[in-house]
């Protein structure tokens, strides 16, 4: 196993990463930006290094800055996390060019899952349905045409460098086609420096459910189960679980396998996603490899009982599998939600602000992921997640009660949050009857305002009185009273947040 | 004796001695202990004839409103002597002038074209803040002007996205 280990990543996932290091025996040096100078993940780890400015480019996606400081550190190898770098093959050769170990995929991997028109051939080799497109490839514009007539309407003019949702427009009609194309190909060639597109078209009604593989880079994979993440909002996933609710026996085992099968063809070195649609009738639909952690991957930790982030270490230290697919148990079910910074209320706006108190659920079965800690800096450069929330249960009512009841529990000041959405997803009848699907959000948009019910509201209307009645006379009262009655405007108190009107 | 008004409601909250106080909300007067108060973290004990029940909540005086978090819900409570004029502010403001990045985001999509004639809440552009995807809306009916961003632009707080213009024709 190695000695040291660099983080090149921040919050939730960067402390999630120290917990497994320290099991383990590891040494963490972690990163972090001027903006991070107090976070959590910094405190958490044995060492840390400056590397930049808040802007990512400048510090967390700065390649350079994180191989100096692997050297300075003398870390043998460095784990991504997700997002940032995580992905990007030069990030990955850059490691191996500096003789670190890179905790993820080969190079040429990241490369063919980071291209989605690969990756649908490379799913089609391993005989795994694709959804039905096209890749008419260059401007001809009648070549386009002619695929849209083929598909029909609705479909989606997705970019090959794009994925995980971003980099697609949707058509709905012909006439929108020409439109769509030459958006986002502009979009993609600034978003991703590559503007080839192709044709996918719209499944309605359907399900996202992945599976969780590892492989050893050497031909072998096994899977670690699915995991059902239906409810999204705008392309970012809000409620995961394991294993997939109401899924067919003999469709699961048909998408658990096709994953191996893809993960053996690739020769897929450590975690990795296999990214389905499945289709109202049965059908299933390969969507797209995700060559990292997820960062959902604790419900597949609650319900195998194993550590993904050791697996993963395991793999690149020892360069095989320390298990075989018989040693995957599945134990239970597991859900996970999602906390945002963002303002359900006012069009979900991404909130900035400090953290001033924080108390996390910790009732039986629940496991509470953050980078979040009283005084934690809250700022825009970064992602929005703050925590991730995660129950099990001996079955699926029994996961889903235990965390509606950590999201009871949940109590956050000085930063908005969507806690009161999350709960309203969570005591939903069609969340709890497992009835979902990629329309999740949009069909009962109307239940999730999370507001407090007219049983309670007497109860609230207590609170928010001595909330201003303390707050109003400082000293006096039990406990510690501070800025509670700071009246100072909030910066993004404003009824849209991005408003006509506003002043600069 | 503190009197505590909220738009539609007052309360009053009068000290009992010790951690004890007394609440009156609507003419109903109760009895409440304060458990804690620390940086909004609220705990109470509302006593009732029969017993008591122990409330933990997130309370926030923020601006011109308290909000509250109670078993994972939220409510917000507008005091009364702002709300008028916040509510005044909210519906004039939202008509016509630019539309401005209030948080650094980049811009994904624009939905709308110069000249265009839109309708209260309609999207006009999507952004990208914090790896979130927001929502422009219009905030009432209005024909857009000028557009100043282009897609892949990065705004900082306080660019022009795009202007709309007042549409006097418009119910």
């Amino acid at each position: 196993m190695f000695h040291k280990l660099l983080i090149a990543n921040r919050g939730e996932i960067a402390c999630r990463i120290i917990k497994t290091c320290r099991a383990l025996g590891v040494r963490t040096a972690a990163v972090y930006s001027e903006a991070d100078r107090d976070a959590l993940h910094v405190r958490m780890a044995d060492e840390s290094h400056l590397i930049g400015a808040a802007p990512p480019a400048e510090s967390y996606l700065s390649i350079k800055r994180l191989i100096d400081a692997c050297r300075r550190c003398g870390a043998e190898a460095v784990h991504p996390g997700y997002g940032f770098l995580s992905e990007q093959a030069p990030f990955a050769e850059a490691c191996e060019a500096a003789g670190l170990v890179f905790i993820g995929p080969a190079p040429e991997t990241l490369r063919m899952a980071g291209d989605k028109i690969l990756s649908r051939e490379e799913a089609e080799r391993a005989k795994i349905p694709i959804i039905p497109g096209a890749v008419p490839g260059g401007d001809d514009l009648e070549a386009w045409r002619a695929e849209a007539d083929r598909l029909g309407c609705p479909l989606l003019v997705k970019a090959a460098a794009g994925g995980g949702g971003r980099g697609m427009r949707r058509v709905d009609s012909a006439e929108e086609l020409e439109g769509a194309i030459a958006a986002a190909r502009n979009e993609a060639r600034i978003a991703f420096g590559d503007d080839r597109l192709y044709l996918e078209k719209v499944l309605l009604a359907a399900r996202h459910v992945e599976v969780q593989i590892f492989g050893d880079g050497k031909g072998f994979a096994i899977h670690l189960g699915e995991r059902e993440c239906s409810i999204q909002r705008r392309h970012q996933k809000v409620f995961e679980e394991s294993p997939a609710p109401n899924l067919d026996p003999g469709l699961r085992e048909k998408i658990l396998a096709a994953a191996v099968r893809l993960a053996e063809k690739m020769s897929y070195r450590g975690a990795g996603t296999v990214e389905y649609l499945l289709a109202e009738n049965g059908d299933f639909y390969f969507l797209e490899v995700n060559a990292r952690l997820q960062v959902e991957h604790p419900v597949t930790e609650m319900v195998t009982g194993l550590d993904l982030v050791a697996l993963q270490l395991q793999i690149a230290a020892e360069g095989k599998l320390p298990i075989t697919q018989k040693d995957v148990r599945l134990s239970g079910h597991a859900v996970e939600a999602r906390l945002y910074a963002e303002d359900p209320a006012r069009d979900f706006l991404p909130q900035t602000g400090t953290v001033r108190a924080v108390h996390f659920p910790d009732g039986e079965g629940v496991r509470v992921d953050t980078g979040v800690s009283p005084g934690a800096v809250v700022g825009a450069d970064y992602d929005a997640l703050q925590a991730k929330l995660i129950a099990h249960g001996a079955d699926r009512n029994a996961a889903a009660s235990r965390l509606a009841d950590a999201l009871a529990e949940l109590r956050i000041a000085g930063l908005r949050t969507n806690q009161a959405f999350l709960t309203a997803i969570a005591e939903h009848p069609a969340f709890c009857a497992g009835n979902l699907t990629t329309d999740f959000l949009e069909i009962h948009a109307d239940d999730l305002s999370g507001e407090i019910p007219e049983a309670n509201m007497e109860d609230a209307r207590i609170a928010a009185a001595f909330a201003l009645y303390l707050s109003a006379r400082e000293g006096g009262v039990p406990r510690r009273v501070r800025t509670a009655g700071d009246s100072q405007p909030d910066p993004w108190d404003r009824p849209g947040g991005w408003l006509p009107g506003g002043a600069a | 004796m503190s009197d505590l008004r909220f738009e539609g409601w007052e309360a009053e909250i009068s000290p009992r001695g010790g951690t004890t106080y007394a609440v009156t909300i609507g003419g109903r007067e109760r009895k409440v202990r304060l458990l804690s108060w620390e940086e909004g973290l609220l705990s109470l004990e509302i006593l009732n004839e029969s017993g008591s029940r122990t409330v933990h909540a997130v309370a926030e005086a923020r601006g011109d409103r308290v909000e509250v978090t109670l078993a994972g819900r939220r409510a917000a409570f507008p005091l009364d002597a702002d709300a008028a004029a916040a509510e005044g502010g909210a519906a004039s403001g939202a008509s016509a002038g630019p539309v401005r990045a209030e948080l650094p985001g980049r811009v994904l999509e624009i939905l709308v074209r110069e000249g265009d004639l839109v309708e209260g809440g309609q999207v006009l552009a999507v952004v990208e803040a914090m790896n979130m995807e927001h929502p422009v809306r219009a905030g009432a009916p209005a024909r857009v002007g000028k557009i100043h961003a282009e897609v892949g632009a990065q705004l900082q707080p306080g660019d022009v996205l795009l202007d709309l213009l007042p549409e006097e024709g418009s119910p």
